[in-house]
């Protein structure tokens, strides 16, 4: 995995194998993958967006992912709530450009030592910002 | 890009708010849009009725259920213009939210005649909830079919006939009885709980005869009655034995101060019904709010909750004089409309006020500010004012005590004066003397000519007014009904006069 992406620097190749990792383990879901590092405007990205086909909404992802987890750093640490403001505010542009009328939701995923690791469903959305 | 799921998008509960002693029906809507997760409650609730979607959300979500996600949920409790109080809300929420989410399916015709009830907690039971019975009632003038509240509220709800009640347990109780797939269970309404031990018997009490007898009068007629006397001679003990010769409530008394004690959210949770005529003893550090009612949303107060019973004031010198006159209309009308920026209430407050206090003379340094806060206003809606004299230590001292009348005794008697009044008053819509308007007056209390010129004779000497005048009248009429006479004669007139004594209150 670490070899997928040979030129780039560590943290990267630790990054984007963390989200191919998580869309394998989406897909597993019965998710279908729709696109990854999408960029809304200038500032924000958003890791995966898939579709969930059993309750039919679409899902914008964040990865965090750590080559390894030693019990007391946990990847978790990693998702901010400014980091939380900033996808909020990617998915809801992405759903403004797209003019997407069916519901859609935030999910984190958390990758270390090449497996995920935690899957949390449905993040709440932050209230301002809007 | 993808189609949608067909949902049930909307849907609408009934359930009740409470205004003053009634139920305001509120309409729930519940609507959901395929969009960000999340749940937004509008139409003027008070934090309350905004922590309920956490509360509803863990309810459901231990109740079993699966909320699914990237949905966005409206609900709106309209009136939108009505303030809206309290976890009331909980259950028609949760309700409502597994129907939009496809979840339950419930026909629309148990909805559309079924009020519902309840708070929620986090593990899916229902939790007791205030002003059912004003609810149920309300729910009997609307014509509604059915009630949903919680199991606790049940045998209060059903005290109203011709309701079907459905005593919720927890949320998937309440869905499977809903889809009739469980069957409804049955609630007794609350019975008449058998008279308590008396707490102070009048035997008890050593001498003291006149205000016994006083004290008498005023239970048989409901008048209101002025204890004052010198420190320790037992004034508060004879109010309290006021108590146990108190006639017990009708049925329908009963009802009318469950549903103020309903409201107020203070119905003991073993015995829905209150049967025993309640007993208020009111501080003087009291506010004049608290004791007629009020609040932003208006709830009654200290003279609503002594309704059909005795608002007893001790140390009646000691409260503020605004305190003391608030009370003068209500203590006239029998009723109490408090009004606020959010709309006006009228409570029932038909009370027998005791009052007692040490009289000017017992305390030189405060006789001025004692005579200047107790107004004559106020003394004059007092009908029997006595002056309890100290009692000997040689009374209390004797082994063997020339006990007066016991408790049971003096009960009869009154109960056979009341019933006297309620024969007499048995197509007007008062039962007891103290009811009685001017017109009643000249209609059931003919004085004859020895009692007219007494009382007329005693009227200019003692300088009464035109009140003092007819409730001296009042009160005759109540003694002589305690004598189990027809007619007020003289010597009832005189006992009635006795109990307007001079306190050195005035001037």
């Amino acid at each position: 995995m670490d070899d997928m992406f040979p030129l780039s620097p560590a943290h990267i190749r630790t990054g984007k194998g963390g989200e191919e990792i998580a869309a394998v383990f989406l897909e597993q879901l019965g998710y279908r993958i729709i696109g990854r590092n999408i960029r809304v405007g200038h500032h924000d990205e958003i890791d995966l967006i898939a579709f969930d086909q059993q309750q039919r909404i679409l899902v914008f992802c964040e990865v965090k992912a750590r080559k390894k987890s030693p019990d007391a750093y946990h990847p978790e640490i990693n998702m901010t709530w400014q980091k939380r403001k900033n996808m909020a505010r990617a998915a809801r542009r992405w759903v403004d450009l797209h003019a997407w009328e069916g519901g859609y939701r935030m999910d984190t995923l958390y990758v270390s030592e090449k497996r995920v690791i935690d899957h949390h469903i449905d993040v709440t959305w932050p209230r301002n910002n809007r | 890009m993808c189609g949608i799921r067909e949902d049930p998008m909307l849907t609408q509960l009934l359930s009740f708010a409470t205004v003053g002693l009634d139920g305001e029906c509120i309409t729930v809507e519940i609507g959901s849009i395929p969009g960000e997760s999340g749940i937004t409650i509008v139409g003027l609730g008070d934090t309350a009725v905004q922590e309920s979607k956490q509360r509803v959300r863990t309810a459901l979500r231990s109740s079993g259920y699966k909320l699914p996600t990237g949905r966005s949920v409206i609900i709106n409790l309209a009136p939108a213009d009505l303030k809206k109080v309290g976890p009331r809300y909980d259950l028609p929420i949760a309700l409502g939210l597994l129907i939009v989410y496809g979840l339950v399916d419930i026909p629309i015709d148990v909805l559309k005649d079924t009020v519902i009830l309840g708070e929620l907690a986090l593990d899916g039971t229902v939790r007791h909830v205030s002003g059912v019975l004003s609810a149920a009632a309300a729910c009997r003038q609307r014509g509604i079919g059915s009630l949903v509240v919680p199991t606790m509220n049940g045998a209060e709800a059903a005290l109203v006939p011709n309701v079907h009640i459905i005593p919720a347990a927890c949320i998937n109780d309440l869905v499977e009885i809903l889809c009739g797939t469980r069957p409804c269970p049955s609630v007794a309404p609350a019975e008449q709980q058998h008279y308590d031990a008396v707490l102070v018997d009048f035997a008890d009490v050593r001498g003291q005869e006149l205000a016994k007898r006083a004290l008498e009068v005023a239970a048989a007629g409901g008048h209101n009655v002025l204890l004052s006397g010198a420190p320790g001679s037992g004034k508060t003990l004879l109010a309290q034995a006021l108590r146990g010769i108190l006639p017990p409530l009708t049925p329908e008394e009963a009802l009318e101060v469950t549903r103020v004690y309903s409201v107020a959210n203070l119905l003991p949770s073993g015995s829905p019904l209150i049967t025993k005529r309640p007993f208020r003893a009111v501080h003087h550090t009291a506010s004049g709010v608290s004791i007629v009612g009020g609040g932003q949303i208006p709830g009654p107060g200290e003279i609503s909750l002594a309704h059909r019973g005795v608002l007893f004031l001790d140390e009646l010198a000691e409260f503020p004089s605004q305190v003391l006159e608030v009370l003068r209309q209500p203590l006239e009308d029998r009723h109490i409309t408090v009004t606020r920026a959010q709309g006006s209430v009228t409570f029932p407050a038909d009370v027998l006020l005791v009052a007692a206090m040490n009289p000017p003379q017992y305390d030189v340094n405060a006789s001025g500010r004692i005579r200047k806060r107790i107004s004559q206003p106020f003394l004059d809606r007092i009908d029997l004012t006595i002056n309890v004299l100290p009692v000997p230590i040689a009374d209390l001292a004797q082994k063997q005590a020339v006990t007066g009348e016991s408790t049971a005794v003096i009960r009869a008697r009154v109960a056979s004066a009341r019933e006297r009044q309620q024969r007499r008053f048995s197509d007007l819509q008062i039962s007891t003397n103290k009811e009685m308007s001017i017109r009643d007056l000249r209609r059931f209390c003919m004085l004859d000519e020895t009692a007219e010129s007494i009382l007329r004779q005693a009227a200019q000497q003692m300088h009464l007014s035109a009140r003092g005048y007819h409730r001296t009248i009042k009160v005759a009429r109540t003694i002589a009904d305690l004598a189990g006479s027809e007619h007020i004669e003289s010597s009832h007139v005189a006992e009635a006069l006795q109990y307007r004594q001079n306190l050195g209150l005035d001037g």
